[in-house]
């Protein structure tokens, strides 16, 4: 399943109504440890079917940022059913995102 | 053999001579004229090494051509043959170029493209670029998480670069400053000018000294503050004890001359105990007028069901606080009998480390807590107060703290949080 970069204009539609769990990995281009997750993401996203892979850049959707107080990034928050079902902070191996996909 | 046969023998040599020589350069030129895919060669060498070789051209295109001498000249043929106008068109189609520059930083293609007078190319906002560039530097995650796997065994790994990062846009906003990093007592009140980035940062707090007298000064104004599994009598686990063991590891990872100051000042009553330490710090002080950095180690308390608890390398982590005076209380305004000329210093110092703390360990310190009163941290401009966990917690969990916590304080002391 490919990565779906997310903006306020489809943010609803891709997570608060999916049907399966959505991770989003809030990311900026001038963020340095985004780009050590970015790849992780990406990796996780072709091998992985029951979990949508999104990402978000917050430079571009501050709004989503906000609404879910994003204040460090890389921050990836797992929904489900539309609801926060975890927040993590930080970059990680692709074994800890793992992990933190099945919380 | 007489002088015309010598002469005829030199003529006929140098005529061979003359004819080979020309017969070389024939078949050189020849070469090079007849060799069309020697320019698609070169340019395909120059797309394997990124934009290398496109320099050249382009400066003798630019600069040279119109300057030519009889180097140009000669070198014309050469040129001539150069598939310019395919060059140009791959130029403008740039992704794969600067994809494998950041590919290959160590090349020369890398080299040549920080030529000033290559034109100026904005690789940051090349999206393919940015993964590319990350995949470098997924490497070094992959060698952070085989720090972390190292770790498992028991040996704690200091984190070598920022795991998580604020937008400095928004750092620069007192108001996202006091939200994310600040716990205000309501009591209390913060002033915006305060919480100004620039000032919070621009606070130098590297050490001044080197080690060869006592820099640091730790200290615990409750001495008898306990883990929910400390033993009774043993101040080896209570709050001493872990600082004891942040003295440690602050002298042995890190370097530092630090003094543990054991003195007890609350033990039949907390009541007054930061006045009653007072006569402790100024008699250490006075011996030590070295100490640059003040640390008074507590232990907070909290609800009973609250756990401070964070797993950074497979270990359980008590976290920690940050905590300044402000000298100003909401009911008596500025407490001109606690003076503290040094209340901004304390707040800048306990911010960088609470910066450095959330993009290094996220999640492993609490906000820092801000009251009205002084907590004797008007003896340095580098005086701390830490909460380090709860009652809570146990001493495995706050002595597992202690290795981040050093890493922390290391950082900022030796002004590492500002490279």
């Amino acid at each position: 399943m490919a990565v779906i970069h997310l903006t306020e204009a489809n943010f609803e539609q891709e997570v608060i109504k999916s049907e399966i769990p959505v991770l989003v990995d809030f990311w900026a281009p001038w963020c340095g440890p985004c780009k050590m997750l970015s790849p992780v993401i990406d990796e996780l996203a072709g091998e992985v079917s029951d979990i949508k892979i999104c990402k978000v850049n917050t430079d571009e959707a501050d709004t989503i940022a906000l609404k879910y107080r994003v204040m460090s990034i890389p921050t990836l928050i797992l929904f489900k059913n539309g609801e926060v079902a975890a927040t993590s902070v930080g970059a990680k191996s692709k074994s800890e995102v793992m992990n933190f996909m099945k919380s | 053999m007489n002088i015309n046969d010598k002469v005829r023998r030199q003529a006929i040599l140098i005529g061979i001579f003359i004819i080979a020589s020309l017969q070389l350069c024939m078949r050189a030129a020849s070469d090079i004229r007849n060799s069309e895919s020697l320019g698609d060669k070169i340019y395909s060498a120059a797309l394997s090494h990124g934009i290398a070789l496109y320099h050249p051209y382009s400066l003798y295109i630019g600069g040279i051509w119109e300057k030519r001498n009889l180097t140009d000249k000669i070198l014309y043929q050469f040129y001539k043959d150069m598939p310019l106008e395919m060059c140009m068109i791959k130029e403008n189609d740039s992704g794969s170029y600067f994809t494998e520059y950041m590919q290959h930083p160590e090349s020369d293609a890398a080299k040549i493209t920080n030529n000033d007078s290559m034109p100026a190319v904005d690789i940051q906002d090349n999206d393919e670029v940015s993964e590319m560039a990350g995949e470098s530097v997924y490497q070094e995650l992959e060698q952070a998480v085989l720090a972390e796997n190292t770790a498992a065994s028991g040996t704690f790994i200091p984190v070598q670069a920022p795991v998580a990062q604020y937008s400095r846009q928004q750092l620069s906003d007192p108001g996202f400053v006091r939200e994310t990093f600040y716990a205000v007592d309501a009591t209390t009140q913060v002033r915006e000018e305060q919480l100004q980035y620039n000032t919070l940062m621009g606070f130098d707090a590297s050490l001044k000294q080197d080690n060869s007298k006592v820099q640091i000064l730790v200290y615990h104004t409750h001495s008898q503050e306990k883990y929910i599994d400390s033993t009774e009598g043993d101040s080896s686990t209570s709050i001493v004890g872990v600082g004891e063991h942040l003295c440690d590891i602050l002298r042995t990872q890190y370097g530092f001359n630090v003094l543990h100051h054991t003195g007890e000042y609350d033990v039949e009553s907390r009541d007054y105990a930061y006045s009653n330490a007072m006569v402790g710090l100024d008699k250490v002080l006075a011996e030590n007028p070295s100490i640059e950095v003040m640390i008074d180690l507590h232990r907070d308390q909290t609800n009973a069901d609250t756990k401070l608890v964070t797993t950074i390398q497979n270990k359980p982590m008590a976290k920690f606080m940050f905590f300044n005076g402000l000298c100003y209380t909401r009911e008596l305004g500025t407490l001109n009998n606690l003076p503290n000329p040094y209340v901004q210093d304390n707040l800048s110092l306990s911010f960088q480390m609470q910066l450095a703390a959330e993009e290094f360990y996220p999640g492993l310190t609490r906000r820092i807590y801000l009251k009205g009163y002084r907590y004797n941290l008007h003896y340095r401009p580098k005086s701390m107060l830490i909460e380090l966990g709860s009652q809570t917690n146990t001493v495995e969990e706050a002595m597992n703290s202690c290795d981040p916590l050093a890493h922390i304080i290391a950082m900022v002391l030796n002004g590492e949080n500002k490279e």
